[in-house]
């Protein structure tokens, strides 16, 4: 017989799953995206293995230049073996790897949005029943 | 003046408008899939079939991959072990490493589900990510 477990078994045993959805917005590229109070969103990644040309045409179509706000600021980590560059803009941060550096382990383009309810999860909320 | 105004309202309310249905109206329906906070540090992320069954679960890269600062190889296992017990899992019909090239995954097949673990060829031994695939029918 095959192991039967479904979305309720597992709200008991862990909670209410993190406010995230993920969208195929490309035959191959999916998006996901954290929602913060009223299912407004937070943050999109984009994954950084697919060609820079279709995740720059999905970056623009959601949040055009002219959304974006001025640009506050430029920044650049290096940290380990990776590196990454961040634009800072009025009402979003879009930070992405360099691209020397489109390793399978390396976080993707993110888009993060300015407002006081876009904080970072917090890890120390998860349930265990 | 006016002009100006009516202006910042619509760049504002169109800005302040993306959310679900947004997102929902341009895409379309979500994937099936949710995340749940299983530790402080390992999330699982689940895919289901139909009915809402479970088809997939991962245990992406997380903070786990870089203890100490993460969770131990005792705490992903115990979560694998919550999800999927061993008394669950039906007999092991196989188990090993598959290789190609410099990559290279471990395995161990069961009758009820597959338990996979991609290994990092620069960090042996390192714990990178697991995938649960359960076996049904209705998950492809």
């Amino acid at each position: 017989m095959a192991l039967e477990l479904d979305s309720a078994t597992l709200r008991l045993k862990y909670g209410e799953p993190l406010a995230r959805e993920t969208f195929q917005v490309r035959p191959s590229l999916q998006m996901i995206v954290d929602y913060g109070t009223d299912r407004k969103v937070c943050r999109i990644e984009l994954p950084s293995t697919v060609n820079k040309q279709q995740v720059d045409e999905v970056l623009n179509e959601l949040i055009p230049p002219s959304m974006r706000g001025g640009e506050t600021g430029r920044n650049l980590w290096i940290f380990g073996g990776h590196s990454m560059s961040s634009i800072r803009y009025e009402h979003v941060i879009i930070s992405a790897p360099l691209e020397s550096d489109q390793s399978s382990s390396t976080p993707g383009v993110t888009i993060t949005f300015n407002r006081p309810d876009c904080r970072q999860p917090d890890p120390s909320q998860y349930h265990e029943a | 003046m006016t002009a100006k105004l009516t202006l910042f309202v619509v760049c504002c309310t169109a800005f302040g408008q993306m959310d679900t249905s947004t997102l929902r109206a341009k895409y379309g329906e979500p994937i099936a899939r949710e995340t749940f906070q299983v530790r402080p540090t390992i999330e699982a992320v689940v895919n289901y079939g139909t009915g809402h069954q479970v088809c997939k679960i991962d245990l992406p890269p997380g903070s786990y991959v870089n203890p100490p600062r993460g969770a131990s190889n005792h705490d992903v296992d115990q979560v694998i072990d919550e999800i999927a017990p061993p008394s669950a899992r039906g007999k092991e019909i196989n188990k090993g490493m598959l290789s190609t090239g410099r990559n290279s995954m471990s395995f161990a097949d069961y009758e009820n589900l597959t338990i996979a673990e991609p290994q990092d060829p620069d960090h042996p031994g390192r714990r990178t990510s697991v995938t649960i695939t359960f076996k049904r029918p209705d998950c492809h």
